[in-house]
């Protein structure tokens, strides 16, 4: 049964939106979410409250500062949240506690401490939650649809590549020694204009934290399974940013997975010379009686002109069905009182990976996932 | 021995220094694209093995026999079981003894290396490699040293990290994980559990500049004959026969080792050996303070 034919519309609170548009943007794309209300805490900087107004501007409803104030007055039932990335799941849990499903941001948070907060909450308060993700993309989609069908056996091995061709500020090596390092805040902040702000937040986070939830959410929809051991290599390899903060561009992860499953991941912020679309990212899957191999992107257009400006796409992604897919999961999630994809328990457990691969490129050791 | 060398061929090919090539242990399908090979390089002809003046053999003690009987030798790949068996290779000055691996001398793979090697991707920061195979045979250390003689050449140095796992019940599948001085890192994975039919090959290299992708998924052409369409590849044929042949021929005519040689396969061996060891510790190995060999630690 689609959820449309439950035709309750879902009013939609926008919980801080000073990251990505895209998320409550997405989440509009379906008929039975719609946003009523912008709302901040009043104790942020300017430069959130802006955003916020800004945002709220555009889609002309009202921004008001202090969260359960705009919740109660606007009569809510979905928090849709793009916050700073640590304030991510207190937001969620603060959501949850007044019986608000969540629909949140990447990453679940820079803290696995805090995730687990949310997972007490949303069972306490038995709400929905859902992280941001792109498990219903076409070409996953497609991915699913083979495995589920057996046409390579049981899978065993599962590899992403997951590289956004994007810079991030000045490249490595060129800060004069004479300069200060770059602040982490201001750098995400300046990149907002290009989108390239995955990071925002006051703690600098690495590639693996700021994207590694998406090709880790594919390992997860695909296999079905939780990683147990993780061994990761990291660097700061391009980006002046991310030297300065000690946290990497770069990463390669070997994910041990339940039932004798492996994964890897290579994922990085690689510089716009290295592709000429968003990047190379690529699902291989082996199974015991064949093999797969997916492009992210496709399907896709070509597109190439005379004088077409270098920052434009030369292959554009094309009959993605992303946004409504996952608010049609997440409705359906709403209306059953259960399940939806990528829940709060299976983000925190992405997230307890993401940190012990964090973990285990600082310390060179396989970590054991939290 | 059979000779696949056509009378005109032997016409046009007599005239020159010409190295007679005997290919001793080698089966009719490989015998082909040897011949072909050949046929595509002014300097080589394929003779029978008593008119040869360098051969291709299997095994070490083949190979050392050739040697010392004089000929040039090419050992067929699979032949060194491990480290040891690439350091009793004998090499008698003015004998070029080569393994005769097309890993590096695949076109693709010389397209990646010319982009490397003239800086064009800036410092190194990651290499990853796909080989999926049928057979269903167990990845064995020569195996995945092809693949990591890769890695050493286009790093330009050993790993200094190596973690390992290995999965199915004969070892069908292989995964490694490398670390190299500095930051660079790659990610390998050899399997054999492809049904009978082609094998996929896949190789990436990310620098600090830019990137190269070597992917049969990028090369395939689609056959319509009903039902979903076959992806049929874009072959390279045997130019990297043609490649390797030529590195062989002008190694001996300049009367210089070839390139790699068994220094370049003995470490990779030694490499795929720590592996090995990586899979039975569960554990990291790293580089040791020799540089020649590795530790748990």
């Amino acid at each position: 049964m689609s959820s449309a034919e439950n035709s309750t519309v879902f009013r939609c609170a926008v919980v801080s939106v000073v990251k990505h548009a895209y998320v409550p943007n997405g989440v509009v794309k379906h008929p039975r979410f719609d946003l009523v209300v912008v709302c901040d805490d009043t104790d942020q900087p300017d430069w959130v409250h802006e955003r916020n107004q800004l945002y709220a501007d555009e889609h002309g409803i009202p921004y008001v500062r202090g969260i359960e104030q705009a919740i109660a007055e606007h009569d809510v039932q979905v928090a849709v949240i793009s916050s700073e990335a640590e304030r991510h799941c207190d937001l969620a849990v603060r959501c949850a506690a007044i019986g608000l499903h969540v629909v949140q941001d990447k990453p679940m948070s820079n803290r696995v401490s805090e995730c687990d907060r949310v997972v007490a909450a949303v069972a306490e308060h038995d709400v929905r939650f859902m992280m941001w993700n792109r498990n219903f993309l076409p070409a996953v989609v497609e991915a699913k649809r083979v495995l589920d069908e057996g046409r390579i056996g049981r899978p065993y091995a599962f590899h992403v590549d997951f590289y956004f061709a994007k810079d991030s500020g000045p490249p490595k090596g060129s800060r004069d020694p004479d300069e200060p390092p770059i602040d982490w805040l201001e750098r995400q902040i300046e990149a907002h204009a290009d989108g390239s702000d995955g990071g925002v937040g006051v703690e600098a986070m690495g590639e693996l934290k700021i994207e590694g939830i998406y090709p880790l959410a594919y390992i997860q929809h695909l296999a079905g399974c939780r990683v147990e051991r993780v061994y990761a290599r990291t660097a700061s390899h391009f980006h002046q940013a991310n030297a300065d903060n000690d946290v990497e561009d770069l990463a390669t992860v070997t994910l041990e997975m339940e039932n004798g499953l492996i994964g890897t991941l290579c994922i990085g912020r690689i510089g716009a010379a290295s592709h000429p679309d968003i990047g190379e990212i690529k699902l291989h899957v082996l199974g015991e009686t064949g093999g797969l191999v997916i492009s992210e992107a496709r399907p896709e257009v070509s597109v190439y002109y005379r004088n077409q400006p270098p920052q434009e796409f030369r292959h554009r992604r094309m009959a993605i069905d992303l946004d409504y897919q996952l608010m049609e999961n997440f409705a359906g999630a709403i209306d059953s009182g259960r399940g939806g994809i990528l829940d709060a328990a299976t983000s925190r457990d992405i997230a307890a990976t993401v940190q012990a691969a964090v973990d285990s490129g600082k310390s060179g050791k396989v970590e054991d996932v939290a | 021995m059979r000779s696949r060398t056509s009378g005109r061929e032997w016409q046009d090919k007599t005239a020159r220094n010409m190295l007679k090539l005997g290919l001793i242990d080698s089966d009719p399908a490989a015998d082909l694209d040897w011949q072909a090979a050949a046929d595509r390089l002014a300097d080589v002809t394929i003779v029978d093995a008593d008119a040869a003046d360098a051969v291709l053999v299997a095994g070490v003690d083949a190979a050392n026999q050739a040697a010392a009987a004089g000929h040039h030798v090419l050992l067929l790949p699979g032949s060194l079981c491990n480290a040891d068996d690439a350091a009793r290779l004998a090499a008698p000055d003015g004998i070029v003894v080569m393994l005769a691996a097309t890993g590096r001398f695949r076109p693709s793979i010389q397209e990646v290396q010319a982009v490397n090697s003239a800086g064009a991707l800036g410092p190194l920061g990651l290499l990853r490699i796909h080989r999926w195979m049928p057979a269903g045979a167990p990845v064995s250390i020569a195996c995945l040293a092809e693949q990591l003689d890769l890695a050493n050449w286009l790093f330009d140095t050993l790993p200094s990290e190596i973690y390992a796992v290995r999965r199915g019940e004969s070892g069908s599948y292989a995964h490694l994980h490398l670390g190299f001085p500095g930051d660079g890192m790659a990610l390998i994975d050899v399997a054999t559990t492809l049904p009978a039919g082609d094998d996929y090959y896949s190789l990436s290299l990310i620098g600090g500049d830019g990137s190269v992708y070597a992917d049969d998924h990028h090369n395939m052409h689609l056959l319509y004959a009903g039902g979903q369409p076959e992806a049929v590849r874009g072959g390279e044929g045997v130019t990297g026969l043609v490649n390797l042949l030529g590195e062989f021929t002008t190694a001996i005519s300049e009367g210089r080792p070839a390139d790699p040689g068994t220094i370049a396969t003995a470490a990779a061996l030694r490499v795929a050996e720590a592996a090995e060891r990586s899979i039975e510790a569960g554990a990291p190995l790293r580089l040791d303070a020799t540089g020649d060999g590795y530790e748990l630690g």
